[in-house]
């Protein structure tokens, strides 16, 4: 009368605990089965590296796109001597078309050519320094 | 997980690269230019200059009031001292110009060659003019020294502003240039454009407005241009002369922002 669940040979070879208690949830087992411990060490190793490596590349994405925004920030910046107003439409240089990138260029030279400017007047020297007057 | 790990070495290696590649770059746009680094140096030898006067107007008058011979060692030394820095701030103002006219866009090879020729002999007299100022010891050899210095007044400013006059001419021209090459990009945007006719009429009409401004700034150009050639046989260039070519840029210049905003017009 009392027999002995039937075991398949599998199985009994793997020594796989038989699950006596079927209302228990298949999420707690592991938990408290020992012969699974050194094989969910393993899991848990496998998902910290996989998260090391997703916090890795997303800090190293933020770190690209934070140098090139400071790039592009830079090039906007006048490199003339001289200060010139920055006329507002250079300000979107970064999503203007070709054309507008030639228009700018071309107000640059125009701006460049405008002779009311004058970079280096002569400098204002005395040409007449004596110790005895004459 | 091995090829993982490679795949996450090798990330964080370009990583690394480019951010050690960006501030490179990001300096390299910093760095000043050579005109920039010249008149930099020119402002530095100007400002010293002005001490430098000072100095010898305050010795020079506290001399001609007591007349001692304490005072006149004074003066001498801040005699020398002025005319150094005089002779310092020139040098540094031809060393601009020439840094200048060395990468101007728009001047003539042939100009420009013989501009620096001229600026290069200027540099050759003010180091000429140097020696002799640092070989004078006494009142008498100072004062002939200055008034040696006084008369290459004329050559030195007639220089200057010849200069001055080529680098607006050959800005204006490569302006004008430019305006060229823009407007016939423009046109040949014009005839592929599929847009209505009475648009494309009304750009075409303001294409031909746009050429007639060219013209009449070419015209104006020419006009200029020739007044620089009369001034060139002419020995020295004057202020006023530099004046006059300055107007009749100035009266190219309004064609040139006319036909600038034409173009605006144009590319919208």
């Amino acid at each position: 009368m009392n027999q002995e669940p039937i075991l398949q040979p599998d199985e009994k070879q793997l020594d796989v605990p038989v699950m006596d208690e079927q209302t228990t949830f298949a999420e707690e087992q592991p938990l408290f089965d020992s012969s699974r411990t050194s094989n969910g060490n393993a899991q848990l190793s496998k998902k910290k590296n996989a998260r090391l490596i997703i916090i890795g590349v997303s800090v190293g994405v933020f770190l690209l796109i934070f140098a090139v925004a400071l790039l592009t920030m830079k090039k906007q910046l006048p490199v003339s001597v001289q200060p010139t107003p920055t006329p507002v439409a250079e300000q979107q240089t970064a999503s203007q078309s070709a054309m507008q990138k030639t228009l700018n260029l071309l107000h640059e030279d125009v701006l460049r050519a405008d002779p009311r400017t004058n970079d280096l007047p002569f400098p204002p020297v005395n040409f007449e320094l004596y110790i005895q007057p004459k | 997980m091995k090829l993982a790990r490679h795949t996450a070495i090798i990330f964080f290696s370009a990583v690394l690269a480019v951010l050690g590649f960006f501030p490179a770059m990001l300096y390299a746009q910093q760095t000043p230019s050579a005109f920039d680094t010249a008149k930099q140096a020119y402002i530095a030898t100007l400002n010293t200059y002005r001490d430098k006067e000072q100095q010898f107007s305050v010795a020079h008058e506290q001399y001609l009031q007591l007349q001692t011979l304490a005072l006149l060692d004074v003066a001498v030394a801040a005699s020398r001292n002025v005319q150094l820095a005089r002779i310092g701030t020139l040098t540094s103002y031809f060393q601009t110009l020439l840094t200048y006219i060395s990468d101007l866009k728009g001047l003539d090879l042939t100009k420009r060659a013989e501009q620096q020729i001229k600026i290069q002999q200027i540099l050759d007299d003010l180091n000429a003019q140097k020696l002799l100022v640092d070989t004078a010891q006494d009142r008498v050899a100072l004062d002939v020294a200055s008034t040696q210095f006084s008369g290459r007044e004329a050559p030195l400013l007639s220089t200057a502003y010849m200069t001055l006059a080529l680098s607006k001419i050959a800005a204006m021209q490569y302006a004008i240039d430019q305006l060229r090459i823009v407007s016939t990009q423009l046109r040949a945007n014009i005839d592929q454009q599929t847009i209505d006719v009475s648009k494309k009429t009304e750009k075409l009409r303001g294409f031909d407005e746009l050429q007639r401004t060219m013209d009449a700034a070419d015209v104006l150009m020419k006009k200029t241009d020739e007044q620089l050639g009369f001034s060139t046989n002419q020995s020295p260039m004057s202020l006023s002369t530099y004046v006059r070519i300055i107007d009749g840029l100035n009266a190219v210049y309004s064609k040139v922002l006319q036909a600038e905003s034409f173009v605006k017009e144009l590319a919208q």
